[in-house]
């Protein structure tokens, strides 16, 4: 069990929403945003800052830019998995300088794109981009002249979330691959599990679980108006995952501890100079909807109005995000290909005002034979986001085993 | 139980063997009586040394800490390529008087460099590798004066480990990276690091056991605990007449805060007829705990 009372919010509350000491308590029941702020993805998504969707180079094209299938940022048969280990620290949102306890996160992401040299592709994609699993000591919310700070207590809170994402998608290119249209189409699911033990008997033990699920689409675009300029255009349509309060009920003594969650509508537009086949200089920009109140996971008012773990409501406005990347290729040979990456973004929460922080990436990529090996880090001055991903080339190893054999492909 | 260059030829590197096959096996035994151990490797190369296959058998015993024996059985490939050297191994441990089975994945690249120019991780293989247009470079136009290469293994290992409430898994990811500097093929000094992240916190209640699956510089004894990270040095010397000596040593911090110095070398003998022969000595060295020596002896042959 975490020894700190304020874990769940002062952990998740820098990654995926605020981090701001101006988070406000609020009993009303809103939504939250399952989507973060900051960077995850795969590992070159993560090593260029996520600018990516105007040069959508491996399987992630697949949920960042379906327009990238069409053949106009690489083609082949290709397998890639992807985790994110993020060192989460718990931080004194006054002081965030200051880090304790560090509370790993980690996500995962797999997926296979199969890009012909005619112009066409498909790709699948799972993906669990937001996922809590810690026993948590309960806390118990108190006022003080500076403000709110948290005494711990001997109740435990067991939490639960989960969102998974299954992804196809499709692309075609035209006008002599200088035009690409994509679309992709999202089966989410997200689960909530919430288990509370009080130490005192003066307070009921709850316990509730359920699973929601939700569909949506993206639409992505991409055009080359001339040979060392790509651009990238990408809408990806919002899920709402509704836990309804009448069908999660606890006690009354609670107020909602299990609330809808959702992914907002976003668009993104980006463009990439390409100005020699090794080297790639992309910038980026992607517009977050608004949404209203978010409340931030494991924010649980108990009975009496005291909070179990905290009670944080913030409404999240609207935001802009700018980011840049540049992959350069130093080594391209048959047998092995090295990338190196870097970039950078500035976060901004949208959070009460927001709360806006640069983040510098790096990572790199070897892919000897047919495999693939890759490496990036996210910093930023509250957390890091260390990326690793393994990859298989399909159509490499097939047609290096067909070699071997003495075999002819038909691809 | 170990064997510098068994290890090299496994997990980092090393010429492969021009024959069709080689075993090699090696013993060790510690001063005090406590400690044995055996190692048997069988190396098989195929398609010109394009690909090389090896068999091992580990076997270890601390007979004043725990009853009976540890093993592992593991596998392994390399794939050797004109730019990079690719190996993977699987392993599995069957369960003894300290825990349940483990079993672990690797997968590790070697990058080979003579002065600034990347090739094979052996130059005489560089023919038989060769993938791009024209004529391949001959072995000898690889400048071996100055050799650098660079590595770097990742092992994951699930150790099932008993726990008050049943069987615990503990996910070991380990990564291992070294830099080698070859001077005409005699003199040889690599510097090594590497770190541990586990898939939860091993908070006080997990088992301590000894582990052997990972290869430190001058590690011959398996150690016990759960590591974090190390930094090591390799040193290998060619003598005179088919002799060779080599050493490593390892600073090793382990999750619980203590930290372990292992310390060891070998003098080698390669007679000729595909014989070769090694003894050496291993020495593990935890502060104000214990300390244990070993002696080993190894005998390999190529046919």
């Amino acid at each position: 069990m975490r020894h700190f009372p304020a874990l769940v919010v002062a952990g998740v509350l820098p990654l995926f929403a605020a981090g701001t000491a101006r988070a406000q308590a609020q009993a009303q029941h809103g939504s939250y945003n399952l989507q973060p702020t900051a960077v995850t993805g795969s590992t070159r998504y993560t090593g260029l800052a996520g600018a990516v969707a105007a040069y959508p180079d491996d399987y992630s094209a697949v949920f960042v830019n379906p327009a990238g299938l069409g053949g106009m940022a690489g083609t082949g048969f290709d397998f890639g998995s992807d985790s994110n280990n993020i060192d989460n620290f718990v931080v004194d949102t006054d002081a965030p300088g200051n880090r304790a306890l560090n509370d790993p996160i980690s996500f995962t992401f797999y997926g296979l794109r199969y890009i012909s040299r005619d112009g066409w592709g498909v790709g699948a994609a799972y993906q669990e981009p937001y996922k809590i699993d810690g026993v948590y000591q309960g806390g118990r919310r108190v006022r003080f002249k500076s403000g709110f700070r948290i005494a711990p207590t001997a109740d435990v809170i067991d939490l639960e979330v989960k969102h998974k994402v299954y992804t196809v998608a499709g692309g075609v290119s035209f006008l002599d691959g200088r035009l690409a249209a994509g679309l992709a189409l999202n089966y989410g699911q997200v689960k909530e599990s919430f288990v509370f033990t009080p130490s005192s008997p003066a307070n009921p033990p709850a316990e509730l679980e359920g699973t929601e699920d939700a569909f949506s689409a993206d639409a992505g675009l991409l055009a080359r108006p001339w040979s060392w300029l790509q651009a990238g255009l990408v809408y990806k349509m919002r899920q709402d995952f509704r836990f309804s309060d009448s069908k999660y009920a606890l006690p009354p003594a609670f107020r909602a501890p299990v609330r809808t969650a959702r992914v907002p509508d976003r668009a993104t537009a980006g463009l990439a100079w390409l100005p020699h086949r090794r080297f790639r200089l992309a910038v980026q920009s992607t517009f977050n909807r608004k949404m209203g109140d978010a409340y931030i996971v494991g924010s649980v008012l108990g009975p009496g109005g005291a909070a179990l773990v905290d009670s944080v409501a913030a409404g999240q406005h609207g935001t802009f995000d700018g980011r840049w990347g540049a992959e350069y290729v130093p080594f391209d040979a048959s047998d092995l290909t090295v990338k190196l990456w870097a970039g950078g973004y500035y976060e901004d929460t949208g959070i009460q005002g927001g709360y806006r922080r640069y983040h510098k990436t790096a990572g790199f990529n070897v892919a000897p034979w047919f495999l693939s090996l890759s490496m990036a880090v996210d910093d930023s001055e509250l957390y890091n986001n260390f990326s690793v991903g393994l990859g298989v080339d399909v159509l490499q190893a097939a047609t290096r085993a067909a070699k071997a054999l003495g075999w002819r492909l038909p691809l | 139980m170990r064997l510098l260059l068994a290890l090299a030829a496994m997990a980092f590197g090393g010429a492969p063997p021009a024959s069709a096959l080689t075993v090699r096996e090696s013993a060790l035994a510690g001063t005090s009586g406590g400690y044995y151990g055996s190692d048997t490797v069988a190396l098989v190369p195929i398609l010109g040394g394009a690909y090389q296959f090896a068999a091992r058998a580990r076997v270890f015993r601390y007979r004043d800490a725990f009853p009976g024996t540890q093993e592992e059985y593991s596998a392994a490939v390399r794939r050797e390529l004109f730019h990079v050297s690719v190996r993977g191994r699987v392993g599995t441990a069957p369960p003894n008087a300290q825990r349940a089975a483990y079993h672990l994945a690797r997968g590790g690249l070697l990058f080979t460099f003579y002065g600034l120019t990347l090739g094979p991780e052996d130059a005489e293989s560089a023919g038989g590798v060769w993938e791009a247009e024209g004529p391949a470079p001959a072995p000898e136009s690889f400048d071996a004066a100055w050799v650098t290469s660079l590595g770097v293994v990742y092992t994951n290992t699930n150790h099932h480990i008993e726990a008050d409430d049943g069987i615990m898994v503990v996910v070991q990811n380990t990564w291992q990276f070294e830099l080698r500097e070859t001077w005409r093929e005699r003199t040889s000094l690599a510097l090594m690091g590497g770190g541990n992240r586990y898939n939860n916190v091993l908070e006080h209640g997990v088992k301590t056991v000894y582990l052997n699956q990972i290869d430190y510089p001058g590690g011959g004894m398996a150690v016990r605990g759960w590591p974090n990270n190390y930094a090591g040095v390799s040193l290998r010397q060619g003598l005179w007449g088919g002799f060779s000596v080599s050493g490593g040593w390892t600073r090793l911090s382990l999750l619980d805060g203590q930290l372990e110095s292992l310390a060891g070398g070998e003098l080698e003998w390669r007679p000729g007829g595909g014989w070769f022969a090694a003894a050496g000595w291993f020495h593990r060295h935890r502060r104000r705990v214990e300390t244990r020596g070993a002696g080993s002896l190894s005998l390999a042959y190529s046919w």
